[in-house]
Formats: C-alpha cells, sequence, structure tokens
C-alpha cells in the first residue's frame, strides 16, 4: 500500500526535482552573457520577455531580470512595452512556479498543510483581501514572487485570484521601473549596484 | 408585560449585534494577523535570499557592465553608441569579442543605426572592453507590431 502511494507520488517528485535542479543551475552559473548569448532574438521586447519568463520559472533563485529592464529602458527602448512584456513573462513564469506548488501540495507534511488550509479557507472566506495583498505585494516589493505563488498554489488557493492580481501589480512595478530608469539611472545605479 | 417583552427583545437584539461586533472585530483581527504573517515570512524569505545572492557574488554577476544604446558613429575597431540622453559611450571590438544576431554569430556586421546591447568592463579611458554584442533589428524597437515577434 504504502509502495503504491509512493510510486503514484513519483511523477511529482521529479517534477518538483526538476524544477529545483534547473533553479540551482541557474543560480549556480548563469550570467547576463551567457543567456543574452544564448537567447537568440532579435527583438529587445522579446528579450527581456524570455529572461522574465526564464526569471519566473526558476524557483527561488530567478534570474534578475530587472537589471536588463533598467539597461534597456535607459537605452531608449519604451518603459510601457519594456513594463509589459516584462511583466508578461514573469507572470508566465510564475504559472509555472504555481503549478510545482499545486503538485507538491499532496506531499507536504500536515502541520504546513494545516496552516496553509487556514490561509486558503480565510481567503475564500474574506475574497478581496489575499487578492488585495497579492496586488501589493506585486505592485510595490522588487522581490521574487515565488513565495506567494508557491504557497498559494501548495494551498490549492484558486489560480486567478493569484495570478491576476499579481500580475498587474507587476505590470505596475515594471513599468514604474522602467520610467524610474529612464529618469534616475545615476541614482538607481548607485543604490542597486 | 408588553413592556417587558419589548425590553427582552430589545437585549436579545443588542446581545445579538454586540455578539456579530464581536465576531466581526476577531475576524478582522485574524485577517490582520494572517496578512502579517504572510508579509514577514515573504520578506524575510526574501531577504535571506538577497543576502545569499550577495554573498555568493551571483547579483553582482548580473550587476556587471551591461549597456544598450544605438550606435551613431562607426571606426575602426571601435564605435560609439548613445542612450537615452545625450552621453555616448565608446566600444572596443577586441579579438574576443562575440558578435550576435539573432542566432547566428557575425562578423562585421555592425552599422550605425543599429541597437545593441553590450556587455564588457570599463577601461580606465571609461570605454567598453566589449566581450559580447547582440544586435536587435534596426527598425525602431519602440514599434508594438516588433513585439509579437517569436522569441527565437
Amino acid at each position: 500500500m504504502e509502495k503504491n502511494k509512493i510510486l503514484k507520488y513519483i511523477p511529482r517528485i521529479m517534477l518538483i526535482l526538476l524544477f529545483i535542479s534547473m533553479s540551482f543551475y541557474f543560480y549556480a552559473y548563469s550570467s547576463p552573457e551567457e543567456m543574452i548569448s544564448f537567447i537568440g532574438v532579435k527583438n529587445a521586447y522579446s528579450l527581456i520577455f524570455v529572461l522574465a519568463f526564464l526569471g519566473g520559472m526558476t524557483t527561488f533563485s530567478g534570474i534578475p531580470y530587472h537589471l536588463v529592464l533598467i539597461t534597456l529602458a535607459t537605452g531608449g527602448l519604451n518603459p510601457l512595452f519594456l513594463g509589459l512584456s516584462t511583466a508578461t513573462g514573469v507572470m508566465l513564469g510564475d504559472s509555472t512556479s504555481y503549478y510545482v506548488g499545486y503538485q507538491g501540495s499532496v506531499i507536504i507534511p500536515g502541520a504546513l498543510q494545516k496552516i496553509l488550509m487556514i490561509i486558503r479557507n480565510f481567503g475564500l472566506k474574506h475574497p478581496k483581501i489575499l487578492p488585495l495583498f497579492f496586488f501589493l505585494y506585486g505592485s510595490l516589493s522588487p522581490f521574487s514572487n515565488d513565495f506567494i505563488v508557491i504557497s498559494m498554489g501548495l494551498s490549492q488557493y484558486p489560480f486567478w485570484r493569484v495570478m491576476v492580481p499579481l500580475g498587474l501589480g507587476n505590470l505596475v512595478f515594471n513599468i514604474s521601473l522602467a520610467y524610474l530608469a529612464t529618469q534616475a539611472y545615476n541614482l538607481l545605479k548607485g543604490i542597486v549596484f | 408585560m408588553t413592556q417587558n417583552k419589548k425590553d427582552q427583545k430589545k437585549s436579545e437584539a443588542d446581545s445579538l449585534n454586540g455578539g456579530e461586533k464581536k465576531a466581526k472585530r476577531s475576524s478582522l483581527r485574524r485577517a490582520v494577523v494572517i496578512l502579517a504573517a504572510l508579509i514577514a515570512v515573504a520578506l524575510v524569505f526574501n531577504a535571506v535570499m538577497f543576502f545569499v545572492g550577495m554573498k555568493t557574488n551571483y547579483l553582482h554577476r548580473w550587476a556587471g557592465g551591461q549597456y544598450f544604446g544605438e550606435i551613431i558613429e562607426m571606426n575602426g575597431g571601435s564605435f560609439v553608441i548613445q542612450g537615452r540622453g545625450n552621453e555616448r559611450l565608446v566600444v572596443l571590438i577586441t579579438e574576443q569579442t562575440v558578435i550576435k544576431k539573432g542566432t547566428e554569430t557575425i562578423k562585421d556586421a555592425l552599422q550605425v543605426g543599429d541597437r545593441v546591447i553590450i556587455f564588457g568592463p570599463l577601461d580606465k579611458k571609461g570605454r567598453v572592453e566589449s566581450q559580447l554584442i547582440r544586435i536587435f533589428d534596426p527598425e525602431n524597437p519602440a514599434d508594438p507590431r516588433d513585439f509579437f515577434q517569436p522569441p527565437f
């Protein structure tokens, strides 16, 4: 019986391990030169889209695509399109993280599952509060969305209720960052680097 | 007697309202606690990731010299780019420089008007010693029609 249970979950475990190892690989070995050399695009918006997608897809480590976004914005690209392509890419990438979390929900320990269920039930009971929190997190926080999307995937909180507000928040953040970069590149360089 | 009944009903209603208020307050308190806990965990987690990124030089690796702009002048072995402002940057092409356009590695294909992203350190004179140059389509990249090109 126990053996059957393990066999049943092997594909999910393999999927999670694949994502973790891919993220570790990017974390340990990726550099902007290698990535940009590898991504064979002829359009700068496609470049930031692919970078943001990979950044969203890799779990926990990610790719700091914001730095390339700043470079492209200061180089003369349209901040609105830059923000749009970045937010679209990162949300598509984060969808895979949500999926990994969702698949992992059956194999997490009971205690953690209990905590996540409290959050989920709370979110379903008050349907406006968590989406508002996700929007604010996406629009104000420069950090990765992985913590949010994976934990919501683990708790099996509805996909669209996480992704739509978080995506809109990311759109606000990336457009604002691109605009800010065009206005205050030197100041930003001093803060970020 | 009637007055007593009215009083009793009123007191029941007050007690119900009080219960509702209490339940609402408790629910609000729970909401605040859950959101505060989520924010705290997210911040701590991201702060740890940021610290690890700084310690392992991961972020510095990504924050290294990268420049984007339009080629406005070509010279033998170097060219000049201009970004959004009037600031100009001289880029040196060395034997180690790799020039990419799409999936191909090319040579001698840089032209005035090309938009390029360049990676490489600055030398003592403030010129970029290019290691990688990627050429983008010469058309105006702010055109939304370019946005939907397939990435590969």
